[in-house]
């Protein structure tokens, strides 16, 4: 599905590992909807929920989709690719690393649960209420693919973050706004201001 | 600002999430971009696949109707503990309001000075027009119902008929709302003096200001400026920018005057003023 030319890396990351990952991703309400946990566009506590029993259950086979902040930096400037540049240089002067470009809603539970959620549970329970050395070994073992894309411009990851969400129904002005112009710009930055 | 505008008046965290309110100042921008444009879906989606951008000027009347809408929900309740009740107002309404937004400092070059004061004004224009539709029939609710026109406000032939009974209303009670301080009339580039108009004062006033100490001609190029060119009548009292009404002052006189009249001092001005 991802178009090999923007150099993608595939690695399967434990549970632990994406938990640390997600705090230092992005979820830019530039193109992406505001999903995750505590977002209004993101799951239920209820899909969270049947995700995380999903996945403890071993039924979950889903990828997340990053972008490397560092090496597309540095893949913009090689293309003198001013818009790019101006973008991953910020992204990264935030202090992350990663863009989300998909998977957040799953990242985002995995992350909520590690720490503790009130509300997410695996067989009903909360994690401080399951037996520690299981979850431990679950939360390092557990793995998930993660593709990073480390050659691409961010007009392309818009593109691209459309393209992987068409089969997730983003709303119709979630897919208007996950375009790269000045025109979505203006209207997300004068609505927000 | 002008999201807090949003979750005030229309919007839950969640609804901001998923972007409703960008979709309403998408369906703005684009009434103001293209004239007569409905703002359903089709169109939304054909204004961002074909525009990479709009005008600077359509930027700037959005960003004006939307921090004056934001203005107007900010002064609306000043009691700590009262708000405004979300569930009573649609977003048929909010268009309603950023027409009228429009029309009066847009179309009518108006100045709206008191935001409670006009957010109150169109409030009771919308229960009055809402009043008035509950006795319409269906067979002439395209004609006539108010309250069908906000429910279809993303079809150009019914918001184009609320704009027009908010035009007549708002001009019908302009008067009045001057007169309550709640909008006042613009100042446009006809209410000024050229350059021209200020060197010719200069000889016409003999080279002094009314207190007769003498104006030097390289005041006349101060910048930031040292003279302003006021007016006899004011601008509030209907007086133009034509020299027989003009003075050059000097920058404190002129604005300690403020928009009082001035009685006429020079001959230039009791001589034609009077005419």
């Amino acid at each position: 599905m991802i178009n090999n030319a923007f150099d993608v890396k595939e690695e399967r990351k434990s549970l632990r590992q994406l938990a640390r990952m997600y705090k230092v991703t992005k979820l830019d309400p530039a193109f992406q909807r505001m999903g995750g946990v505590n977002n209004g566009s993101g799951w239920s506590i209820t899909h969270s929920n049947e995700y995380l029993q999903d996945l403890y259950e071993g039924f979950v086979s889903n990828t997340v989709i990053l972008l490397l902040v560092a090496d597309c930096l540095k893949y913009a400037e090689e293309q003198n690719d001013k818009e790019s540049i101006v973008y991953y240089q910020d992204v990264s002067d935030e202090g992350y690393e990663y863009v989300s470009v998909d998977g957040n809603n799953s990242t985002s539970t995995i992350h909520e649960f590690v720490h503790g959620h009130p509300e997410l549970k695996i067989n009903g329970r909360l994690l401080e209420d399951l037996p520690p050395s299981e979850m431990d070994d679950w939360l390092s073992d557990e793995k998930l693919y993660v593709a990073i894309l480390r050659r691409i411009s961010i007009k392309d990851a818009c593109d691209q973050f459309r393209k992987v969400n068409k089969q997730t129904k983003l709303n119709d002005q979630e897919h208007r706004q996950a375009r790269w112009s000045a025109l979505s710009m203006f209207i997300r930055n004068t609505a927000n201001s | 600002m002008i999201r807090d505008m949003f979750k005030n008046l229309l919007f839950s965290g969640a609804r901001l999430d998923q972007r409703s309110h960008e979709e309403m100042v998408a369906q703005l921008t684009l009434k103001l971009h293209k004239v007569g444009s409905a703002l359903k879906k089709p169109e939304l989606d054909s204004f961002y696949e074909n525009n990479f951008n709009t005008t600077p000027e359509t930027q700037k009347r959005v960003k004006e109707i939307l921090t004056a809408t934001a203005k107007m929900s900010k002064a609306g309740f000043t009691d700590k503990g009262t708000t405004f009740s979300k569930s009573r107002f649609s977003k048929g309404q909010l268009h309603n309001l950023w027409d009228v937004i429009q029309i009066i400092e847009h179309q009518n070059d108006y100045k709206i000075q008191n935001y409670k004061g006009m957010f109150n004004w169109f409030l009771e224009k919308d229960i009055e027009f809402a009043n008035k539709s509950k006795k319409v029939t269906e067979e002439d609710r395209d004609e006539l119902s108010y309250i069908y026109w906000t429910k279809t406000y993303n079809n150009p032939t019914f918001y184009r008929k609320t704009q027009y009974i908010f035009e007549q209303a708002f001009l019908q009670g302009v008067q009045e709302l001057i007169a309550a301080g709640i909008v006042k009339k613009k100042r446009t580039h006809q209410d000024s003096f050229t350059w021209q108009d200020k060197q010719e004062l200069y000889i016409k006033q003999g080279k002094v200001d009314r207190k007769d100490l003498p104006i030097a001609a390289l005041e006349l190029y101060a910048n930031p400026a040292l003279l302003e060119a006021g007016h006899v009548v004011s601008v509030k009292n209907g007086g133009e920018a034509i020299v027989p009404n003009g003075e050059l002052q000097r920058k404190s006189d002129n604005r300690s005057q403020g928009s009082r009249d001035l009685q006429p001092h020079f001959d230039y001005q009791q001589s034609e003023t009077s005419q």
